[in-house]
């Protein structure tokens, strides 16, 4: 590590990928500094007139028109546009607070295929030939149309999204005009019992998918690691190692050099999902006590040593249920939420002074808006990030 | 027409997740006042030395593709069709289905694409343009045909107009801008669809009534405004 922060200070003037901007530059404004293709915008002294919004600051009538895309779907009227135009800026703050209320509403919001249950795909990760209930596919599995209704529950209404790590419950989804989302106790379509439960992480689909048929899912560990707080491993991310670790109870040889560096974070993060079975038992998707010792006795000598305490963010975890609760009350969480949104209605990454409303967004999420994701998006169109044109 | 390209004099560049189209996330300059702004901007390409006037350019130039689920509602409303009716492909598949992927779409149940590619792809501007061309012949076709049910294309005759000065052209001039635009069309802009039709009638269009509406809604319903936001 002695020539590391050299090295770094070396680098910070120098231009890696070519674009104009330097490296130090880049990582401030968080582009990358190895894309030329990712480059820091360039902005200056406000200049210019327009005759349609203004540049150089928040534009009511912007906002107007951009929520309604976003939100709706579709663009507001002649009419209600023309109508917004004639109100002092208290009347279109409530106008706009009033649309995007009436948006968040429609099914284009909240509708199965609808812009939120589009941000959960690269979470869940549909297979329709897989699949069971409605619209089942060639081999019926497990049913993923409960991981979307629970997700959309924990991101709509009045709910807290940490129930998308927390829920100990299930939601049933009625289509129609609007769509609604009801909790339910249990669903006939769910294996794993009301104390085992860790919201996404212990429904039958994830189980199905991410664990099939491996003692100790690392596969599941990642994905929820990537999906629910935007950790990425395989991109070196999120990284804790933890003393001692990996022990390599399945003889994967996983403390070799180029293995043990993420798999000192990566095998203790997975201990909490031993015994939560995908295929190996019936019913599918279940919580089977000393999985291990029954199933995957012959794999290693040491396998049955695999605790099912594990370390997530750093802190030690008796179980998945805590692993859920830690991860979910975390400002990695927080973060991950108020990214995808950012994500969907800004641009890729926040960026450069933009940040800082960010970070405010991610804060007042854990805050003053008690992790309901409405009244985040309350706030969200009122930065300049959205609403300076 | 909206093209999808860039200009070194003209744009800012961005980064590789932008949403604005082309590789760079940036936008030609076009022809401010066919597209819908400031009367008095001139056109600008990497081929000319170019001042481009009217309206100043925004530093964030943070451009969105209006992608397939909103042009579809979009379409939808504007022509007053349902939206599985815009435009069919081989009379039968709604165009927006069929080229999902094309538009910004995904598709995650059967082909595994989860999130938008975030680049234009090379048969997108070709989609949208034959499903904006298809939907508007509809919507004229139906207009012109049944005209006590006119959506937009009201008084207009289905051959040749008698005076495209009267007022039948440019109210239906303003509702296309109304409908796709939600606001009015400036005398400027309005000016250039109706000045289409002269040369709507130089080429010997058979029909030129009806050619210079389908042409005016392609027009509208293909701009820079009504693609992006």
């Amino acid at each position: 590590m002695t020539g590391f922060v050299p090295a770094l200070r070396a680098a910070e003037a120098l231009d890696a990928d070519m674009d104009g901007a330097t490296n130090l530059e880049e990582i401030t404004a968080s582009t990358l500094p190895a894309d030329a293709r990712s480059v820091p915008r360039i902005t200056g002294p406000c200049q210019g007139s327009n005759a349609y919004y203004s540049l150089c600051q928040y534009d009511r009538s912007y906002v107007f028109h951009k929520l309604h895309l976003d939100f709706c779907g579709r663009a507001a009227s002649l009419e209600d546009r023309e109508a917004f135009a004639g109100l002092d800026e208290s009347g279109q703050d409530r106008a706009i607070d009033a649309a995007l209320t009436g948006c968040l509403r429609t099914n284009n919001w909240i509708g199965k295929d609808g812009v939120v249950w589009r941000m959960a795909h690269r979470k869940v990760k549909p297979l329709q030939a897989i699949k069971s209930g409605d619209n089942r596919g060639v081999i019926p599995l497990a049913d993923y149309d409960d991981d979307y209704n629970l997700f959309m529950f924990a991101n709509t209404g009045d709910r807290d999204v940490r129930d998308l790590l927390k829920a100990d419950y299930f939601v049933r989804r009625t289509d129609g005009t609007p769509t609604t989302y009801a909790r339910v106790a249990s669903l006939g379509s769910q294996s794993i019992p009301q104390m085992r439960r860790v919201g996404m992480l212990t429904t039958k689909w994830f189980l199905v998918y991410n664990v099939m048929f491996t003692a100790l899912p690392r596969t599941a560990a990642a994905q929820a690691y990537r999906a629910y707080l935007n950790l990425d491993i395989a991109k070196l991310e999120g990284l804790q190692r933890v003393s001692g670790e990996p022990v390599d109870y399945d003889a994967r040889g996983v403390q070799a050099d180029a293995c043990k560096e993420c798999h000192a974070t990566l095998d203790p993060l997975t201990y909490p999902f031993r015994n939560y079975d995908g295929l190996d038992n019936q019913p599918f998707g279940s919580y089977v006590d000393r999985r291990i010792e029954r199933t995957f006795s012959d794999i290693a000598p040491g396998i049955g040593g695999i605790p099912e305490t594990g370390v997530v963010l750093g802190q030690p975890v008796a179980n998945l249920v805590e692993w859920g609760r830690v991860a979910a009350d975390s400002d990695e969480f927080a973060k991950a939420v108020v990214e995808d949104y950012w994500n969907l209605l800004i641009e890729k990454r926040p960026q450069g002074e933009e940040r800082d409303e960010y970070v405010t967004l991610w804060q007042a999420l854990k805050t003053t808006h008690a992790y309901h994701v409405e009244d985040m998006l309350h706030a969200l169109v009122r930065t300049e990030a959205y609403g300076v044109p | 027409m909206a093209v999808i390209g860039c200009s070194a004099n003209t744009v800012t560049p961005s980064t590789p997740d932008a949403t604005a189209d082309g590789p760079d996330g940036s936008v030609v300059a076009h022809d401010d006042a066919a597209m819908g702004g400031s009367p008095d901007a001139s056109t600008g390409n990497d081929d000319a030395a170019v001042i481009v006037t009217g309206p100043a350019r925004s530093d964030k130039a943070r451009v969105h593709f209006k992608g397939q689920t909103i042009l579809a509602s979009q379409m939808a409303q504007a022509l007053g069709l349902p939206a599985a009716q815009v435009y069919q492909e081989l009379g039968r598949y709604d165009a927006f289905t069929v080229h999902r992927i094309a538009l910004g779409g995904v598709e995650p149940y059967t082909l595994g694409i989860n999130d938008p590619f975030p680049d234009t792809s090379a048969t997108g501007p070709l989609a949208i343009e034959r499903i904006a061309l298809g939907g508007c012949k509809g919507r004229v076709d139906a207009d012109l045909g049944t005209p006590a049910s006119a959506v937009i294309f009201t008084g207009i005759g289905p051959d040749t107009l008698a005076d495209i000065n009267a007022a039948e052209p440019r109210q239906a001039i303003d509702k296309l801008y109304a409908r796709f635009l939600s606001r009015r069309a400036s005398d400027a802009e309005a000016r250039v669809l109706l000045d289409l039709y002269a040369d709507v009638t130089a080429a010997n269009e058979p029909r030129p009534a009806r050619a210079w509406a389908i042409l005016s809604c392609f027009a509208v319903a293909t701009s820079l405004e009504a693609l992006f936001y």
